[in-house]
């Protein structure tokens, strides 16, 4: 039986058991989407292949393929998210102009300028910096609008401890605010 | 109230008065000190700038990054997310530029994968093929005198075999790029060894069927210890427990601890076999902890 003939359940028994064939057909697929010179990683594509490999077990072995999609197809997609997880990691980013077809505005308002939207970008990325429990702070009052007593008895500390919490990490926002903007300028 | 430069309002009245929820008297204090301190200015400066943000985004500002298996699906299963998910994603892509490129960067992988050449490859390749064309009638259009499609003609079969050539010795090259998948087991459920204990004598799984000329891949779970500098050195014993293959500093390929071996089959005759794996201090001076991975080479295929 060659590998095109195989159901998917067959091709995994045989990936689950060492199959030399099934494991080359699985490489290739895996190579082609870790070797594309769109994410311009620097890591070696051979720990990817491994990365893909590991995933790609434990998932078979869990039954976490439920055939929604061709084998190929879930392949490829689980190469794509340990490719997306080593970009994160090295933390490349692409600089690809912002696709204003792709991503309409969710709002109807239209006043919403492309300024504004910038500049919550910007806030965005500064934001995405500090730690989560800054984030959480900044949410808690800005947001949803919570009491420093409400914040206290969330976090199971005092009133004090929310205050100073809360003005370290606005003088940590405003320290990487004017440090983007002061590249920004220097760029220019 | 007596203000003097150093002495700046507390954090709470700073966010109170530049959210506007500042008492009239509180008002007055921060206003009298703003006109000061050019510190406390930026501060408050910084607090309404975020408020703003959050005024049209509300809470998907301060949303972490789409996780990526997340993402994936938007791009490939959109389908498979819940309309909340979906909506979800698309408000936070309009404010994350890092997300947004890693979309961009997948659609190109999606379309090279499926051989779509996208609006800027068309582009690119028209433009160029038009500009090929024009230089190739400039240069044949004297030797053919009248028209340049005989010459066209002429040119397409004198490079057809060779075009055919090239591309009999691309598909090879393509073959023999990819590298030759090793089959594997994974070895589970760790015993762990610490100091003095019995090892017993269970019946170890799983067993590994090894042909003379394959390679085995071991994959390992090791627990990490948190807080601690340390590294891994593997060791394979035999079934009369001896040392049949070193290796120092193996390295855990992620956050879980887990640890990918490769064994040459060729050197394991049928038996029982582990792999000890001592967890030292950085240095490699202290034995932390000692795991034992038991498994049995059957008969060759």
């Amino acid at each position: 039986m060659t590998i095109r003939e195989t159901t998917p359940s067959e091709w995994i028994e045989a990936y689950l058991f060492g199959d030399r064939q099934v494991h080359e057909e699985c490489a290739a697929w895996t190579l082609s989407v870790v070797r594309h010179r769109a994410w311009r990683l620097p890591a070696d594509s051979e720990d990817l292949l491994q990365e893909v490999r590991l995933r790609l077990l434990q998932a078979f072995e869990k039954g976490s393929f439920r055939g929604e999609s061709s084998i190929r197809t879930y392949v490829e997609s689980v190469a794509k998210h340990a490719c997306l997880d080593a970009l994160r990691r090295a933390k490349v980013r692409e600089a690809i102009p912002f696709d204003e077809e792709q991503f309409p505005s969710s709002r109807d308002e239209p006043s919403e300028t492309l300024a504004r939207r910038e500049d919550a970008r910007l806030c965005h990325d500064v934001l995405m910096q500090l730690p989560a429990s800054c984030r959480r702070l900044f949410q808690w009052i800005l947001v949803d609008e919570l009491t420093y007593e409400e914040m206290a008895r969330k976090q199971s500390v005092a009133v004090g401890t929310v205050k100073s919490r809360l003005a370290r990490c606005r003088d940590r926002a405003l320290s990487l605010r004017e440090t983007r903007e002061g590249d920004a300028r220097e760029s220019m | 109230m007596p203000v003097r430069a150093c002495d700046h309002p507390a954090a709470d009245l700073l966010f109170s008065h530049a959210r506007g929820k500042s008492s009239p008297d509180e008002r007055r204090v921060v206003e009298e000190h703003l006109a000061i301190c050019d510190t406390c200015g930026r501060r408050v400066e910084l607090i309404a700038w975020i408020r703003r943000s959050s005024e049209t985004w509300g809470a998907a500002l301060f949303e972490e990054h789409v996780p990526s298996g997340t993402l994936v699906a938007f791009c490939e299963t959109p389908e498979g997310l819940t309309p909340d998910q979906a909506s979800s994603v698309r408000t936070h892509l309009e404010i994350c530029r890092s997300c947004s490129s890693e979309v961009a960067t997948l659609r190109q992988v999606s379309d090279a994968l499926a051989g779509a050449p996208t609006d800027a490859r068309r582009k690119g390749r028209k433009a160029r093929w038009t500009s090929w064309r024009g230089s190739l009638s400039s240069f044949l259009r004297p030797l053919s005198g009248v028209s340049p499609v005989p010459a066209y003609v002429l040119v397409l079969v004198l490079l057809l075999p060779a075009s055919s050539g090239v591309r009999h010795w691309l598909d090879r090259e393509r073959e023999t790029a990819v590298p030759e998948a090793l089959p594997f087991r994974t070895v589970t459920s760790p015993v762990f060894l610490g100091s003095g204990t019995e090892r017993g004598d269970a019946e170890p799984t799983p067993v590994i069927t090894a042909a003379e000329s394959e390679e085995i891949t071991l994959i390992l779970q090791a627990p990490i210890v948190e807080g601690g500098a340390f590294r891994y050195d593997a060791e394979l014993l035999g079934p009369a427990g001896e040392s049949l293959w070193e290796q120092e500093g193996v390295q855990s390929i992620d956050q879980f601890g887990t640890i990918v071996l490769f064994i040459s089959a060729r050197e394991l005759s049928p038996g029982r076999y582990a792999v000890q794996l001592h967890e030292m201090d950085a240095e490699g001076r202290e034995d932390l902890q000692t795991f034992l991975y038991r498994f049995r080479v059957g008969g060759g295929r």
